[in-house]
């Protein structure tokens, strides 16, 4: 969203391949520090994890909900309200501990819970798709792109800044339930504060309002997988799914990861820095093949995309009940989306919500159920670790 | 003193309807174990209901001000969200999306001469509709000729919105 601010008037001027060009070169460096940071850091962080108790685990899931519900959604309540709903899908089923069921009406498919990628797929695919419906008849705007490759001189110009803003996109994006679009918000806003003599006026077709949030952007994906394979909490949407495809694979996402399966963690950071060089390869030599996707008529894209998600969730676990669920949950997501609730904080309060039911009553049991002791264990005079 | 901007059209009547679903999340969560130990199984989800109770009554009383988005109360704005939402032609084909769904594979209606497969409604709804879209594309080509006949040189994304501003107000 930031890289359009000043992307949008850039290509109005004519430029939108040296924008293209350039932002792609500065996303890999953004990539590449993130990925650099994630291999440094993550390892401490996993030992010192081994330390938290389900208090910490608690109090971290927390904020991440609670960041996400106030900077990703247009009002604090919104957000919240957002997020504590995730967290009740996410509740759906059996206890894990008592088997009682919750939330599950009496109904025996329910028992087994809601799969969040149902969810996902119905409120990103689904509801996106019924979403672009009001803009069936808009006709794509074709757009001229040339001149992509940047110069060396150009790129070596805003290297300073990129490196600011990758830093700045990797400690936001460590922060569980942020992501990318914070980050780059952030990062712009910084460009904003320091940069003093801008290429032109910001917002009018400044490199560097489309440099920062660029290298935020993707330095914020290294970030994000620090909390996801050090303390099982995704950093964002996109790590949320990742978690879902380790768990399928049948690893375990967190501190004994990086102990039981190293290799599963270098192989995730020789992948990240893989899929940058292959960003900067395909990204300056394809992205004129990738324009004309935007051209495809909606008319033949948006039945794709539902064919697609239909095929998606049946394939999870072959039930049309899931499929069924995932058309319900499309279109509460229509609706959410018209009416300006945000869809990322549902998504990880799906993930979320049963983490934190389990540590919260972990926590509360390990001082005897006494809820003032559990407070004063949250929030404790001096810190553990000194 | 700068006027709150309008609803979308069943906006309240959405925020309504998932207030009393967060009243039903907080009966259900209660059901569980009631106001039992902290750290029952219905406790978290106690807390979820009550936050979700609370922010959307936050959420409702600050749109307490706005205006209603539709003239002629509410048959007006049920009228302004269904034309909105439900356009005829979405709705047509979701009945005959579901239906084919439910319909067992090979059925085949029964009319008075003969029968028809299960997919014929669907393919022959889908007929005019494709007419229809044909002729707006061919008119909105016509636009764009248009407007580049009497201003050449223009950009693609100017004689666009030229087109739109001229032909389509």
């Amino acid at each position: 969203m930031a890289t359009a601010f000043d992307g949008y008037p850039l290509a109005q001027q004519g430029e939108a391949g040296r924008a293209i060009g350039l932002s792609t070169v500065m996303s890999v460096i953004g990539g590449l520090l993130g990925t650099l940071v994630l291999a440094s850091v993550a390892p401490y962080l996993a030992d010192m994890a081994l330390e938290f108790a389900p208090r910490d685990y608690f109090l971290i899931a927390a904020l991440g909900l609670l960041l996400v519900g106030s900077l990703a959604a247009e009002s604090l309540s919104r957000g919240i309200f957002a997020a504590a709903l995730g967290a009740v899908i996410g509740l759906v089923g059996l206890d894990p501990v008592t088997a009682d069921t919750r939330f599950t009406l009496g109904s025996m498919q329910l028992m087994g819970g809601i799969h969040y990628v149902v969810v996902m797929i119905g409120m990103y695919g689904v509801a996106e798709a019924f979403f672009q419906l009001h803009q069936l008849d808009a006709t794509p705007v074709r757009q001229k792109v040339d001149k992509i490759l940047p110069s060396l001189s150009l790129v070596l110009r805003f290297l300073p800044l990129s490196i600011r803003t990758s830093l700045i996109g990797v400690i936001v994006g460590a922060l569980p339930g942020t992501g990318g679009d914070i980050a780059s918000l952030f990062a712009y806003d910084h460009a904003k504060r320091t940069v003093k003599k801008p290429s032109k006026p910001f917002g009018e077709g400044a490199y560097e309002g489309l440099v920062a949030p660029e290298t935020a952007n993707n330095a914020a994906v290294g970030g994000a997988y620090v909390p996801m394979l050090t303390l099982g909490m995704p950093g964002d949407a996109v790590t949320a799914i990742i978690i879902g495809a380790l768990t399928i694979h049948g690893l375990n996402p967190g501190p004994m990861l990086m102990i039981e399966t190293p290799y599963i963690f270098w192989f995730t950071v020789g992948n990240l820095a893989l899929a940058n060089l292959f960003l900067l390869l395909f990204g300056l030599t394809g992205i004129k093949l990738f324009a004309k996707v935007v051209e495809l008529p909606k008319a033949i894209l948006i039945p794709l995309i539902l064919v697609l998600c239909v095929v998606g969730t049946y394939s999870l676990n072959g039930s049309m009940t899931e499929v069924y669920w995932m058309l319900g949950f499309g279109l509460l997501g229509y609706f959410m989306k018209v009416y300006r609730f945000q869809m990322g904080p549902v998504i990880l309060g799906v993930i979320l919500g049963p983490l934190m039911d389990k540590s919260y009553r972990q926590a509360m049991a390990s001082v005897g159920n006494d809820s003032a002791a559990f407070v004063s264990e949250l929030f404790p005079t001096r810190c553990r670790w000194c | 003193m700068s006027h709150p901007p309008p609803l979308k059209a069943g906006e309240r009547a959405f925020n309504l309807l998932l207030l009393l679903f967060s009243a039903g999340v907080f009966y259900e969560a209660y059901r569980i174990s009631g106001f039992d130990l902290p750290n029952s199984a219905g406790a978290f989800p106690l807390l979820l209901g009550a936050i979700m109770i609370v922010t959307m009554l936050s959420i409702l009383l600050g749109q307490r001000h706005h205006p209603r988005p539709a003239a002629g109360g509410a048959l007006g704005e049920l009228r302004q969200f269904l034309a909105t939402h439900f356009p005829l032609p979405v709705v047509l084909f979701s009945l005959l999306a579901v239906g084919y769904l439910l319909a067992p594979a090979g059925t085949r209606l029964h009319r008075c001469h003969g029968t028809v497969p299960a997919h014929r409604p669907a393919l022959s709804a889908a007929r005019p509709l494709a007419q229809r879209r044909a002729r707006h594309r061919a008119d909105h080509r016509g636009d764009l000729c248009a407007v580049h006949t009497a201003v050449p040189g223009l950009s693609p994304l100017n004689r666009q919105r030229l087109a739109n501003e001229v032909f389509h107000g």
